[in-house]
């Protein structure tokens, strides 16, 4: 009787999941099931022109798990004998044998008038086939727009720096006026311009150089692309910036470079020196390859440096440090 | 920042006076490019520069006087490229200087006698296919 009671199941599944193919819905999840769904049909196809099963004379699944077909064989032989047994008695359909499984409502197998033949059941161990929820079908009317008026909060501007981003654009602007002369800055042409253009809309540098940070802060970022940018960055042999700002043009453009600074009699570490990372990307300016940068001097400047790179290392943590670093320094200066 | 270093890297284009604000700077080498256009003058404020090494480029135009007023400068060569003009007397200012690379340029004149001040000077080329 559970072998009855799964086939009903999986007949209710087809049935639900023909039905919601035949509904077009285009979900993707809908598509994997028909697919699972007619490589099984494919399977059992296949399984039919087996000899060694036995059509039922139904469209159906013949199941290929012999150990169970004759269990389900045995389960269903009895039923038809006791079926058969009840008519020839009593001359009328009997009533089904109770069973722990709610099958009322499913109709009665029609009475065999052929010698009983075995109903192949699909195989226990297939996985289920997930019946599909409900999906929205693409044709059904829009969901009507609630008639509330909406909630007019005021609207957050994203602060950068502490400040606007327009505020920080037109102080980082003020901070390359200090020392660029201002036609050029306004010939969008020049290397200065693109320079800082680049670093208002597409330095991914996290945290962001702010117009504050002082001597190695973002004068420096903008001092080193103002240089990229003017000695033909992007047409050099390597370490040229990534053409995206997407994961897989960054490590092309870091594995395109190679360029370790040359090694000096200097006597202090240095931060960079043999970083290759390609310019222009979301690092400290100091790993770009070709430059190196004071590391752990103890002039105040270059210890802020020190507290920027890392920055880039170590998170937010470090960050605080470098916040109050620069206080300090902004109090001694 | 305390090195700007690229060698054969195809670096093109022009220098700018921007690199002076990066006043730590020690080693600024930019050798055996295309850098074209002149040396600016505010290369002079360069404060902590050791060594100033452009060679093999394309650079024009005279060497700015105001060149020479690097303090601390070790090491200037500005051999193979196209600079002209006279070598200013302001040479001799740079006392600090062990290694100076002048020739394979377009330079005249007559080399200053300022140059005899240059006591740590230790080696110097100044003449090859130079109209010195």
């Amino acid at each position: 009787m559970g072998v009855r009671k799964s086939n009903m199941l999986l007949k209710a599944t087809i049935a639900i999941a023909l039905m919601s193919g035949a509904l077009g819905s285009n979900n993707y999840e809908m598509k994997q099931q028909n697919n699972k769904l007619n490589t099984r049909r494919a399977r059992n196809k296949n399984s039919n022109n087996n000899p060694h099963h036995r059509h039922n004379g139904m469209t159906g699944f013949v199941a290929d798990n012999s150990n169970n077909n004759k269990k389900n064989r045995r389960d269903l032989t009895e039923d038809i004998d006791f079926f058969t047994r009840m008519t020839q008695a009593t001359g009328s359909i009997p009533m089904p044998r109770p069973t722990p499984f709610p099958v009322a409502s499913v109709p009665p197998a029609p009475i065999p008038t052929n010698p009983p033949q075995v109903i192949s059941t699909p195989n226990p161990t297939d996985p289920p086939v997930p019946v599909p929820v409900s999906t929205p079908n693409p044709t059904d009317p829009p969901v009507p727009q609630p008639t509330d008026p909406p909630v007019t909060d005021a609207p957050t501007v994203p602060l950068v720096c502490g400040i606007t981003e327009e505020e920080r654009a037109t102080q980082m602007r003020e901070l390359a006026l200090t020392i660029t002369d201002e036609a050029t800055l306004n010939d969008q042409a020049s290397p200065q311009a693109k320079a800082l253009n680049w670093l208002l809309t597409e330095d991914t540098l996290d945290p962001p150089v702010c117009p504050d940070d002082g001597p190695c802060g973002a004068r420096q970022r903008y001092i080193m692309a103002s240089f990229y940018y003017a000695s033909g960055g992007g047409t050099w042999d390597q370490c040229n910036a990534p053409q995206r700002n997407t994961a897989g043009a960054i490590a092309l453009a870091n594995a395109n470079c190679d360029r370790v600074v040359t090694p000096f009699p200097v006597n202090n570490p240095r931060i960079g020196d043999k970083s290759t990372d390609a310019w222009l990307t979301g690092v400290d300016e100091c790993l770009w390859g070709g430059l190196a940068c004071w590391g752990t001097d103890d002039d105040r400047s270059k210890l802020f440096c020190l507290f920027r790179v890392g920055c880039v290392f170590c998170g937010v943590v470090v960050c605080v440090y470098k916040f109050v670093v620069h206080i300090l320094c902004s109090l001694f200066t | 920042m305390d090195q700007i270093d690229f060698e054969n890297d195809g670096l093109s284009g022009n220098l700018i006076p921007e690199v002076t604000n990066l006043d730590q700077l020690r080693f600024f080498i930019l050798e055996q490019g295309s850098i074209g256009g002149t040396i600016p003058n505010q290369y002079g404020e360069f404060d902590r520069l050791l060594i100033f090494d452009l060679d093999f480029n394309e650079l024009s135009g005279s060497i700015p006087d105001e060149l020479f007023d690097m303090k601390v400068l070790q090491q200037l060569d500005l051999n193979d490229n196209n600079l002209d003009g006279a070598l200013s007397t302001n040479i001799g200012s740079m006392t600090t200087l062990t290694f100076l690379q002048l020739d394979h340029n377009n330079l005249e004149g007559t080399i200053p006698t300022e140059v005899g001040l240059l006591k740590s000077l230790r080696k110097y080329l100044l003449v090859a296919t130079t109209t010195i």
